[in-house]
């Protein structure tokens, strides 16, 4: 399929779960929410169709419970779903429109008087310390990731500079940040040596585009997936994976 | 206090509040936020790993995440029994351990509705399908959803409730009954008096009524889809 058909089915996971994102953080115009909503209803739609790609379940979970988790910024969307149930939906469809048309109800609860009775400080002491400390790290890991990127691009163009010995093993100079956890599979940004490329360890043989260019793929050295060498690009560099007729584009930051 | 501590803090209060919604007493709802929280303690390293977008509508995604699997455990611990796709009739039943095993279905399928849904998709849920286990404090919550954009209930609670119960004391309610339908809507939906309503207000109303019933049972799957879930 054409990136140009793509763009006008508007089954981009990788857009449509980051504008999710975006309305979590400042409820959208409604003009703005119906014109997502009808993406996500796309995305829903074709997973209702038998053997559509893992990513777009994944997509409309994490779509879904964003409504659930913040519905005051999709509560205008309501009487949308509501019309939309005489379209006889899916099942993936019904969970959708189930969450936009509960949006006002959940609203209405996040917005009434907490009844506290729980003694937040006990729970908080009660919880393992351990545990504690893996969450805390993946935060400060999440809140880095911009960082690590550009350090990773920093040591691609100072391993550049230097001379490479016979004796050096790839995996010595190899070093990856995660771009992107797809359903069951992994973007990672992968550094060898000088060069720089987009790894995905998963299933199925997505394509990779950087506009509307293709990259060419290669084998991975190790394991199942793809791996394509990234051009010297400035960034940000917008990409997209695609797979079938699905795309989930992606960004690797400034 | 740790990052994660620290944001877990602060929506907390949030999570009481959508505790409420799902468990009616304080015990059940203290036992559901906590188990919650260790749900999404257990899984944050894995759901915050990778680029940061919005750590705080992220963790309130885990908390949803976790919030449903720990409904799920909770009701397992209950010994909450998978719904069949229509509820049994006890009266049918004709030894005593039908009997037993149908009224056990029904607790726990009432306690699953109860916990799975939402005041007006429960009223409408229970009103069709379970109407004898309709309380009147299921009428009062309904009610104070209406300020939510879903009109659960047009008339005033301690009405729809007197006519209600009239209307189970005369009709014998049987479960997806057309005529049976037609007057919870009366009761329910509007605002005249049942009987004299327009064919066009109760055809809306039952057309609103059965998107609620597949929303119900759309929660009532997922639920169970989670539960059947490693």
């Amino acid at each position: 399929m054409s990136l140009d058909l793509l763009a006008v089915l508007g089954l981009d996971t990788g857009a449509t779960l980051k504008t999710a994102y975006d309305f979590c953080a400042a409820p959208p115009p409604k003009e703005a929410l119906l014109e997502w909503c009808e993406k996500a209803l796309a995305i829903a739609r074709r997973l209702d169709e038998k053997g559509r790609p893992e990513v777009l379940r994944a997509t409309l979970e994490e779509i879904v419970a964003l409504v659930e988790a913040h519905p005051a910024s999709f509560a205008e969307a309501a009487k949308w779903a509501d019309e939309r149930w005489a379209e006889a939906p899916g099942p993936w469809a019904i969970r959708l429109l189930d969450a936009l048309a509960s949006a006002p109800e959940l609203a209405a609860i996040d917005a009434t008087e907490a009844a506290s009775a729980l003694d937040v400080d006990r729970l908080l002491a009660s919880l393992p310390a351990e545990k504690l400390a893996a969450a805390d790290e993946a935060l400060r890991a999440s809140r880095e990731w911009k960082a690590a990127v550009q350090e990773l691009f920093d040591r691609a163009r100072a391993s550049a500079e230097l001379p490479r010995f016979a004796a050096q093993t790839a995996a010595e100079e190899e070093d990856h940040v995660l771009l992107e956890r797809i359903g069951k599979g992994e973007l990672v940004l992968t550094r060898s040596h000088a060069e720089v490329y987009v790894d995905w360890y998963g299933p199925g043989e997505p394509a990779l585009f950087v506009g509307d260019v293709e990259l060419s793929p290669r084998n991975l050295p190790q394991g199942e997936g793809r791996r394509w060498p990234l051009p010297s690009l400035s960034r940000p560099i917008w990409l997209r994976l695609v797979a079938e007729d699905v795309a989930h584009s992606f960004e690797i930051p400034d | 206090m740790g990052e994660f501590a620290e944001l877990l803090r602060e929506e907390l209060e949030w999570l009481q509040r959508r505790a409420v919604a799902f468990a009616r007493d304080e015990e059940m709802r203290a036992e559901l936020v906590q188990e919650t929280v260790h749900i999404a303690l257990e899984r944050a390293p894995r759901f915050l790993a990778g680029p940061s977008r919005n750590p705080r509508a992220r963790l309130r995604c885990l908390l949803v995440h976790a919030m449903k699997s720990a409904r799920s455990r909770l009701l397992r611990q209950m010994r909450w029994t998978r719904p069949a796709e229509e509820p049994p009739d006890v009266s049918h039943a004709e030894t005593p351990e039908n009997t037993v095993r149908a009224k056990e279905w029904q607790e726990s399928h009432v306690a699953a509705v109860r916990a799975l849904t939402t005041p007006n998709i429960r009223l409408a849920y229970l009103a069709v399908h379970l109407p004898h286990e309709l309380e009147f404090r299921d009428f009062e919550e309904a009610a104070r959803f209406r300020r939510g954009g879903a009109a659960g209930l047009a008339r005033p609670p301690e009405v729809a409730w007197e006519l209600w119960r009239r209307a189970v004391e005369e009709f014998y309610p049987r479960a997806n009954d057309a005529e049976w339908k037609r007057k919870v809507v009366e009761i329910l939906r509007c605002e005249g008096p049942p009987g004299e309503v327009s064919e066009e207000e109760v055809a809306r109303a039952i057309r609103n009524l059965d998107t609620q019933l597949a929303r119900a049972r759309a929660r009532l799957a997922q639920a169970e889809d989670e539960e059947d879930s490693p």
